[in-house]
C-alpha cells in the first residue's frame, strides 16, 4: 500500500463508525510518517465526535410548541379548507353550466333554417287607441296569461261599459307582417267598443287559435 | 387519545382526521428529534427553535403526502434538513452579529471542551457536508438512509463524509485542538 492507496482506504471506510486499520494499512502507517500523522488526526477526530455526541443537548418543553402548532394548524389547515373549497367548486360548475346553456340556446336560434328572428319575435306594437285604465289592466293580464285566459278575457270585453267618444278613432292598424293573412274580425261587438278592440287587439288572431266547438 | 398511540402511521391517521390530541402527541413525540438536529445544524438555540417550529408546521401541513409504507423519522429529518439549509442561507446573507459570529474569542475557547470545539468546526462546514455529518454521527443514520433523506447518491454521501472529516481535522489543527502530529492537545 502506498499513500494514495491509504487515502483511498480512508475514503472507502468513511462510513464505518469504528474503523480499525487493515493489515496493509497498518504496515504502511508504520513506515510512513505523513500517513501516521493523518491516522492520528483521524482517531482524534473520532474521539471528538464521541464527546460531541455525548454532550447533553437542551430539550424543548413538552407543551409549548405543541399548543402553538395545534392552535395554528387546526383551524386553518384541517377544517377551513374543506368548508372553503366546496362552495367554490359548486359555484364554478353552476356558472359553467349556465354559460353552456345560454350558448346552446343562442346557437339553436341562429341555426333554425328559414326562420328570421323578426318572425320569432314580432316588433312591439304600440296601442293605436287611447285605452282606459280598465282596458290597460286587461292588456297587461293578456300579455302575461295563457292563451285560454286571453280568449276568455277578449270575450268578456263585450260586457264592459261603452267608452265615451272623446278621441278620434282610428279605423285600422297597420301590422307589418307580410307573411300572415289579414286578422279576422271579432264579432259580434257593437260600435264603438267592438271596433276599438278589434283595431287594438286584432293581431291576436295571428297568435291565438280560435276555440273549437264545445 | 393520540398520546396512547404507539404506531407512527396510526398517529398520523388520527392527525389527518383532525384530532387535536393526536396532533399534540405528534409534535411532542418528534419535537426533540427535530430540535437536536436543528441545534447541531444551526449552532444557535434560538435559530434552532425557529427552524424546529417551521419544520413541524410544514410536516403537519403535508402529513397527507407522507408515504406510510416508509418510516416517518427520515421523512421528518429530510424536512428539517431542508429547513436548516434554507435558514443557513438566509443567515449567511445577514450581517454577522456578536451572537452568531463564528469566531470565538480566545478566553471562551479556554473553557470549551473537545466536543464544543468540534461543534464550532462543524458550523464552518459547507451545508451539504454539515447535514451528512449531523445525520451520520448524531442521528446515526446509515449512508443509504442519508442518501434517501437528502435525495442524492450514496457515493456522494460517502465522499462528502470523507471530505468533511478532512476539513474537520484541518480546522481542529487551526484552532489548536490537535497538533501537527495529529495528537490532541490537553490544554483544557
Amino acid at each position: 500500500m502506498n499513500c494514495t492507496d491509504f487515502d483511498a482506504w480512508l475514503h472507502d471506510t468513511a462510513d464505518e463508525r469504528e474503523r480499525v486499520l487493515s493489515e496493509a494499512a497498518s504496515r504502511h502507517v508504520a513506515d510512513c510518517q505523513a500517513c501516521r500523522t493523518l491516522w492520528s488526526s483521524e482517531t482524534a477526530l473520532d474521539r471528538a465526535f464521541a464527546l460531541w455526541k455525548a454532550a447533553p443537548l437542551p430539550s424543548l418543553p413538552d407543551n409549548v410548541l405543541a399548543e402553538r402548532i395545534v392552535a395554528h394548524v387546526l383551524p386553518r389547515q384541517l377544517r377551513a379548507p374543506i368548508s372553503r373549497s366546496r362552495p367554490r367548486s359548486w359555484m364554478t360548475v353552476v356558472a359553467a353550466l349556465a354559460v353552456l346553456v345560454a350558448a346552446g340556446i343562442a346557437l339553436l336560434r341562429q341555426s333554425e333554417p328559414g326562420t328570421p328572428i323578426a318572425a320569432v319575435r314580432p316588433p312591439p306594437m304600440e296601442p293605436a287607441v287611447p285605452l282606459s285604465e280598465s282596458v290597460a289592466a286587461v292588456w297587461n293580464d293578456m300579455r302575461t296569461t295563457s292563451q285560454l285566459v286571453v280568449w276568455e278575457t277578449v270575450e268578456s270585453l263585450d260586457h264592459l261599459a261603452q267608452l265615451p267618444a272623446v278621441a278620434p278613432t282610428p279605423t285600422s292598424v297597420e301590422i307589418e307582417h307580410p307573411t300572415v293573412p289579414a286578422p279576422p274580425t271579432w264579432l259580434p261587438w257593437s260600435e264603438p267598443i267592438g271596433e276599438q278592440v278589434n283595431a287594438g287587439f286584432g293581431f291576436l288572431g295571428e297568435v291565438v287559435p280560435m276555440p273549437t266547438a264545445g | 387519545m393520540g398520546d396512547t398511540v404507539d404506531d407512527d402511521a396510526a398517529l398520523v391517521q388520527l392527525c389527518l382526521s383532525g384530532d387535536a390530541g393526536a396532533l399534540r402527541a405528534f409534535v411532542e413525540r418528534f419535537q426533540n428529534l427535530v430540535f437536536r438536529l436543528c441545534l447541531r445544524m444551526m449552532g444557535d438555540q434560538h435559530d434552532a427553535e425557529d427552524v424546529t417550529q417551521e419544520t413541524l408546521l410544514r410536516a403537519v401541513r403535508h402529513l397527507a403526502h407522507w408515504d406510510s409504507a416508509r418510516p416517518l423519522r427520515p421523512w421528518l429529518l429530510m424536512i428539517a434538513a431542508n429547513r436548516c439549509r434554507t435558514a443557513l442561507e438566509r443567515r449567511s446573507r445577514r450581517p454577522a452579529t456578536a451572537e452568531n459570529c463564528d469566531a470565538w474569542p480566545a478566553d471562551n475557547r479556554s473553557t470549551a471542551d473537545l466536543g464544543e470545539e468540534l461543534q464550532q468546526c462543524i458550523q464552518e462546514l459547507r451545508p451539504e457536508y454539515k447535514i451528512c455529518v449531523v445525520l451520520f454521527y448524531q442521528q446515526e443514520l446509515s449512508v443509504e438512509e442519508i442518501a434517501k433523506t437528502i435525495n442524492c447518491p450514496q457515493g456522494t454521501v460517502k465522499t462528502w463524509l470523507y471530505r468533511a472529516r478532512k476539513e474537520l481535522t484541518e480546522r481542529l489543527k487551526q484552532r489548536g485542538v490537535t497538533d501537527e502530529e495529529g495528537h490532541e492537545l490537553h490544554r483544557f
